[in-house]
């Protein structure tokens, strides 16, 4: 497993996240529902090819996947309550998998150097 | 030597510290509850993996994703999620939840990813057992020691 392949798979949920923001403007519930399932897809894969990076070893990789997983779940809950999702949460995810995409593209071209 | 004035303002920002967090606590019992329904959910989702109904393995999921998330939000002060003793077992769960949810989407079979839901299951448990003030039995699964 390489460095580029988390790199793939943190922008695949990066995108997931963004449609999902943008299903959320519409309100349509069976849209935001398939969103999110889309969401918890590309969570899933992404954090399996962490765990193949051995990134999870990591403190402030452990810290970011902390983040992400918390504020996407705030989302859902929100969601699940019947109230709004709110964007910012999902905000403070991509924020989170934005981070874990940096780290992943240093610790690749340290990888590259060594 | 620092003025009266710097201890006075040092001492009200404590204070303001020690309310915030009063009011705020990490966890409360709205917390354990639902780290109980999570618990439960997660035996549920084990048993419909022996039954090997795609179906029925996914509606599972679902319920096991909810209740993480219900759980999740009971949780307040993020800061302390990121840095206090919740931070592992919290990791852990998602971490484990995941391997097996990837596993299950990927279409493998339950055998390669089912041990996974059993380490959720323990990370929950470790969880509780803090909550609840219990002495940690076991060291959790993926612990980042």
């Amino acid at each position: 497993m390489e460095h580029r392949e988390g790199i793939e798979a943190g922008k695949t949920l990066l995108a997931d996240l963004e449609d999902l923001k943008a299903r959320i403007k519409t309100g349509d519930p069976e849209s935001i529902k398939e969103g999110f399932l889309k969401v918890f897809g590309s969570k899933a894969a992404f954090q399996y090819v962490l765990l193949a990076l051995e990134a999870t070893e990591f403190e402030n990789f452990a810290r970011q996947i902390v983040s992400m997983n918390t504020w996407i779940d705030i989302a859902y809950n929100h969601f699940n309550d019947g109230r709004s999702p709110q964007v910012q949460h999902i905000a403070y995810g991509i924020k989170a998998v934005k981070r874990l995409v940096e780290l992943l593209e240093e610790s690749g071209r340290a990888w590259n150097e060594d | 030597m620092k003025s009266p004035e710097h201890n006075l303002e040092k001492l009200a920002i404590e204070a303001s510290k020690m309310y915030w967090e009063a009011c705020h606590p990490v966890y409360t019992e709205k917390s354990i509850k639902a780290a109980k329904v999570l618990l439960a959910n997660l035996e549920d989702l084990k048993s419909r993996v022996e039954t090997k109904d795609l179906s029925r393995i996914g509606k599972g999921f679902i319920y096991v994703l909810k209740s993480k998330a219900r759980l999740q939000s009971t949780l307040n002060n993020i800061e302390k999620l990121l840095y206090g003793p919740y931070c592992e077992p919290l990791f852990c769960i998602n971490f484990w939840l995941d391997i097996a949810y990837n596993g299950f989407n990927q279409g493998r079979d339950p055998y390669t990813w089912g041990h996974a839901i059993e380490s959720v299951i323990e990370c929950v448990k470790d969880l509780l057992d803090i909550f609840e003030g219990r002495e940690r039995r076991v060291e959790p699964p993926g612990s980042f020691d």
